[in-house]
């Protein structure tokens, strides 16, 4: 898609034929870039501005400007996102997973519950840290997606995600079977670390990804 | 939520839901015939923007006022059909009683024959 707007302007003169395929195909991709679509919705959009495009070609309008106007009226991709947002409200979930992971290390470390009465005070440091390190990570992802690499595919997206998400699983599991002379406490210690850096980190590589493939459509769109 | 040229943005909002029930109780229909229908009705004073409509709709779908199907056309295109359910058209009573209460107090106020409920 870039390759096509940096074509010399003659060449642009010359095409007799508007490729109106190419040019849906981009806007779907812009879509898919947007974590509050979901497959189902794009497809419904998609239907949606065909109908727009086919009314407006019916009055006499050339495909070009049909597409351009139906974009315009059916609305940019972002705001199209933010609209749809209200609707699944993505970081309510994600804030309120994050409170429950953090609540519940934060009562234990404070608490000392039942057989974590033996927990040190250092220990309890190190559970605080990592509430405190899982809060950071989780925020990473925001400007994180600059040094990520830019999946437009949202399948290859996900399944880079997964890959990653598993290496972390298997590094852990790897870990934590190591853990025979350590004490309860310790152990605590270990796999809330273990956990805190996992959701922490898997929320900032999520939004990371999305971020980055945003980014780089929005750039290819206004070249 | 909505650009128009006539009305305010909270009386759009409003009235979208009564709006999108009562057009499916006359019968099946999607997304951009729907927006047709409402600016056809209105005179053009009633302008949804096309891509704010979809998650009205699927609030009310959501709610279990609508349901939906993806489903052929004639032209070959397949299209996500609205339809409205038995909850829905108990809410759409509700919402007409409402609707024509507001509408008759302003009659009566500004001296218009009222309709009946």
């Amino acid at each position: 898609m870039a390759g096509r707007s940096q074509l010399p302007v003659q060449i642009m003169e010359n095409q007799t034929r508007y490729d109106l395929n190419a040019a849906v195909e981009n806007w779907r991709n812009e879509l898919a870039a947007q974590p509050n679509l979901a497959s189902d919705d794009r497809r419904e959009l998609e239907t949606h501005l065909r109908d727009a495009i086919e009314r407006r070609m019916k009055s006499g309008m050339d495909a070009q400007r049909a597409f351009e106007a139906a974009v315009q009226r059916i609305g940019k991709s972002r705001a199209l996102n933010s609209e749809f947002k209200k609707n699944i409200n993505l970081n309510w979930k994600k804030i309120m997973a994050m409170a429950g992971l953090c609540g519940f290390t934060l009562f234990i470390a404070v608490f000392k519950p039942g057989k974590a009465s033996d927990i040190t005070s250092a220990q309890q440091l190190s559970l605080l840290a990592s509430t405190a390190v899982a809060i950071f990570l989780s925020f990473t992802g925001k400007w994180g997606g600059r040094f990520f690499p830019a999946i437009i595919d949202e399948k290859k997206r996900a399944a880079a995600g997964i890959l990653i998400v598993s290496l972390m699983c298997a590094g852990s599991t790897a870990l934590l079977c190591n853990t025979n002379g350590l004490t309860l406490s310790q152990l605590f210690v270990a796999v809330t670390w273990g956990l805190n850096i996992f959701v922490g980190f898997s929320a900032a590589l999520i939004e990371g990804l999305d971020r980055a493939a945003q980014k780089k459509l929005e750039e290819a769109h206004h070249v | 939520m909505y650009k128009t040229t006539m009305l305010t943005k909270d009386l759009v909002a409003a009235s979208s839901k009564p709006l999108l029930l009562s057009i499916l109780a006359g019968g099946e229909s999607y997304g951009y015939e729907i927006i047709q229908k409402v600016r056809e009705l209105s005179g053009g004073q009633i302008e949804w923007s096309d891509g704010m409509l979809y998650p009205v709709l699927h609030r009310l779908e959501r709610d279990g006022l609508i349901e939906s199907e993806w489903k052929e056309a004639d032209t070959g295109r397949e299209r996500k059909y609205y339809f409205i359910s038995s909850d829905g058209r108990k809410a759409l009573k509700t919402e007409r009683r409402q609707w024509l209460a507001v509408h008759n107090s302003l009659c009566k106020l500004w001296k218009i024959k009222p309709v009946t409920i």
